[in-house]
């Protein structure tokens, strides 16, 4: 992390590039949590001259569980910090209940993907739905002109015409590819003022205008984890559904021992098996239609060099015509990887990597970067 | 821009009359009320002349009046404190009370929540559902009552629609039958007359902030014989129903407030029904307005409006944004954009519901102020409208 780097001049360039924007809005809707980034985000906007009406999206579902409630329930608690941080900008703030849209167009369907042995991506899908989506209509119905985050990542004019999306300056942070699956005309309404800072830059420019009670812990998963259980258990027990049992086995086919449900696992997974093979062991192969997990300990099986990609949304078109070398990424935390990328069709992209990449997880996104421009991207089938 | 406050049934601002009165017990009269020596006693006879102003206004004893720390704090003393009583008697178990309680589903939630706490206790409880109007059916509740029933309760006049309720057809009954019957009145202090003995109630609440006094501080009205046990316990009690060092500036300023509404103000502010009916047309035949409760009995200031077509929510945004205050409900459900329960009991579809907007106004409110009302919501509504 980059800290101590905060000089009045950065700051000063990213409010004069939101001044001097030509698409410069009169009013827009800052999605806050109530965290350090979306309460800075919505403190430039303001400070370079823009009419901001925070709000607050309630998403988590109330938990029925009342010890868990004390802890997490619902957000209520970042809401409040919402308010509190909104009210030292000097600006309104609203919140909006989308707990039940949550609930089906977010929760259900990762709940699903689990069910088929897939390793779902939740936040892509609120993001498109609910972050930006809902978000989007509801700053159109409120009279204002677009929207504002804190994502690390940019919004930039393309050559041809239209707007793109880019990586954020700074590398660690970069949250572009959450942010792949947006509406391209959603794409041009937003604001991401981050995108130009570092994460050390936004932590001292908080500290600065007095912000500190944003200094929460980072909301990796905080719209709907619970501390000390996994994302796939809460969500289970918050759906109310029934695990999918089964067991472990290797691969000869002999049984290794039960295990937990197949929502517990994804491609890869080394840790928290509960399991003795003599030597460290992989999940190779989830079978959601007899619970059956193949474990391996031949990490080389794990190693693929081609993978194709569904529901492709192409944030720059221009590319969508001919196959292109690009650098694909298939998941937030992995390097980018070079590769050749063929368009099968408007939704459909194969990849075909220049190196054997790990673990290519079933329902996780592959996300096509050229150089820092977000080409398109598409979910692993 | 200048702004307008269109909800007076969440708070109202101090009035300067009360205000100074109030003012020396934020200062010099710092006394604790409990204390013998002078401080204490100049504390004390605050305390006591606000308590007489307040039983001046309910036209009862000053030993029937309790303060509390606010509206919600008197609705679970009334309710959960008598509950508690009966346990200390014997007469029920705190650990499974039985018994039966009636009480109306359009209540504010600081009286459904306790209800609602007791029914997981094992209390049976009846909710009574409102007409189309707004207005609960006095025989409803009357032929609900049981030999076990031990409580009734009923608000005086719904927060979200202004509707008077039928209060005193219910407490002749409950006189009769020797039922303790609980009306939270905190909505009717100021708009209509307020007196237990007239409604028959043994319990009554009031917050004096809904009537331009101060905030921190309720009232609960406990008729002599009606028995309670404290929530709150710990040093002297607030007639031996409430522990805590009183807070003497809002107590002060209650007895203020309260003493401010005489005969004379309800009826002169009552004539301010003219405004809202000339607000309630406008909308109507502008926008295309529907009134909620409007064939029912209302208080002069509350006017709840359903826009069709414009969601509520949104609508309460451009509002605020454009400079007039309203809300979609009682301010303790703000939030939550969950459904009105009180327009949702009055058999009111879900469209409706969800276009509706509470507008309540302040005893200062003008012609100009409505005008200029009904000039911004119209401005709002058809830009909603046109998308």
């Amino acid at each position: 992390m980059v800290e101590g780097t905060f000089s009045p001049e950065r700051i000063v360039s990213v409010l004069d590039g939101i001044r001097k924007d030509p698409r410069k809005p009169r009013k827009v809707v800052a999605a806050m949590s109530g965290g350090v980034d979306s309460s800075v985000a919505a403190w430039l906007m303001k400070e370079a001259g823009v009419e901001v009406v925070g709000v607050t999206l309630r998403l988590r579902p109330c938990d029925d569980d009342l010890a868990v409630q004390r802890k997490a329930c619902c957000g209520a608690e970042d809401s409040i910090h919402a308010k509190t941080t909104a009210g030292r900008i000097g600006i309104s703030h609203y919140l909006l209940d989308y707990q039940d849209e949550f609930r089906a167009r977010v929760l259900e369907d990762a709940w699903t993907e689990y069910t088929k042995g897939r390793t779902p991506n939740p936040c892509v899908l609120c993001n498109r739905f609910l972050k930006f989506g809902k978000l989007y209509t509801y700053a159109c119905e409120i009279g204002a002109e677009g929207i504002v985050t804190g994502h690390y990542a940019r919004v930039k004019p393309l050559s041809h015409g239209g707007m793109g999306l880019f990586r954020g300056v700074d590398p660690v942070k970069d949250q572009s590819y959450f942010l792949f699956a947006l509406d391209r005309k959603v794409l041009e309404t937003c604001w991401f003022p981050l995108g130009e800072l570092t994460k050390g830059e936004v932590r001292d420019l908080a500290r600065q205008i007095g912000l500190t009670n944003a200094e929460k812990p980072e909301s990796q998963d905080a719209c709907f984890g619970v501390p000390g259980e996994a994302f796939a258990d809460t969500l289970r027990r918050v759906l109310g559904k029934e695990a999918i049992p089964g067991y472990f086995i290797d691969s000869l086919g002999r049984i290794l021992g039960p295990h937990r449900g197949v929502h517990h696992y994804t491609l890869g997974q080394r840790r928290g098996l509960g399991v003795a093979l003599g030597k460290r062991a992989y999940v190779s192969k989830i079978d959601p239609t007899t619970g059956t997990i193949v474990l391996s300990t031949e990490d080389e099986e794990l190693h693929k060099s081609l993978l194709e990609a569904t529901e492709v949304n192409w944030l720059d078109p221009s590319f969508q015509k001919e196959p292109f070398e690009g650098w694909v990424q298939v998941r937030y935390t992995q390097k980018p990887v070079a590769a050749r990328v063929i368009p099968l069709s408007t939704d459909r992209i194969r990849v075909e990597f220049q190196e054997r990449v790990r673990a290519i997880t079933p329902g996780q996104a592959a996300v096509v970067y050229q150089g820092n421009e977000l080409i398109c991207g598409g979910w692993i089938c | 821009m200048e702004r307008l406050y269109f909800d007076a049934n969440a708070t109202t601002p101090l009035h300067p009359d009360v205000y100074q009165t109030m003012e020396p017990y934020l200062k010099e009269e710092f006394g604790n009320p409990s204390s013998i020596h002078y401080w204490g006693q100049r504390a004390r006879n605050a305390v006591e002349e606000a308590r007489f102003q307040v039983a001046n206004f309910l036209r009862c004893s000053p030993l029937e009046v309790v303060f509390t720390g606010s509206g919600t704090e008197s609705n679970n003393l009334a309710i959960l404190g008598l509950l508690s009583r009966l346990a200390e008697q014997r007469l029920s178990s705190l650990k499974n009370p039985g018994g039966h309680c009636i009480v109306s589903a359009i209540e504010h939630s600081s009286v459904l929540d306790p209800f609602r706490w007791l029914e997981g206790w094992g209390v049976e409880v009846t909710y009574i559902k409102a007409d189309s109007n707004g207005r609960i059916d006095p025989d409803q509740v009357i032929h609900s009552i049981r030999a076990e029933t031990f409580l009734v309760s009923l608000m005086l006049v719904n927060n979200e629609t202004g509707v008077i309720q039928p209060v005193q057809e219910v407490g002749c009954v409950t006189r009769e039958r020797r039922i303790p019957f609980h009306v939270d009145a905190i909505q009717g202090a100021g708009k209509i007359p307020v007196i237990p003995d007239e409604l028959g109630a043994d319990l009554l609440t009031l917050a004096p902030h809904k009537a331009e006094g101060p905030k921190g501080v309720g009232i609960l009205y406990v008729r002599k014989g009606c028995k309670l046990s404290p929530l709150i316990r710990g040093g002297s009690l607030d007639g031996n129903l409430r522990g805590g060092t009183h807070n003497v500036p809002a107590i002060v300023g209650c007895g203020a407030a309260f003493a401010r509404l005489d005969e004379h103000y309800i009826a002169e502010v009552g004539e301010k029904a003219l405004l809202r009916d000339r607000f309630e047309r406008s909308l109507e035949d502008r926008v295309g307005a529907e009134i909620n409760g409007k064939g029912a009995q209302r208080v002069w200031n509350t006017s709840n409006v359903s826009f069709p077509a414009v969601a509520a929510d949104v609508l309460l945004v451009r509002l605020d944004q454009a400079g007039l205050a309203a809300s979609r409900g009682s301010a303790c459900a703000a939030g939550s954009t969950k459904p009105s329960h009180v327009l949702l009991a009055m058999g009111l579809d879900r469209a409706r519901v969800l276009s509706s907007i509470r507008f309540s106004f302040l005893p200062s409110i003008t012609e100009t102020q409505i005008d200029r009302a009904v000039d911004i919501i119209e401005e709002c509504v058809k830009d909603i409208r046109n998308g």
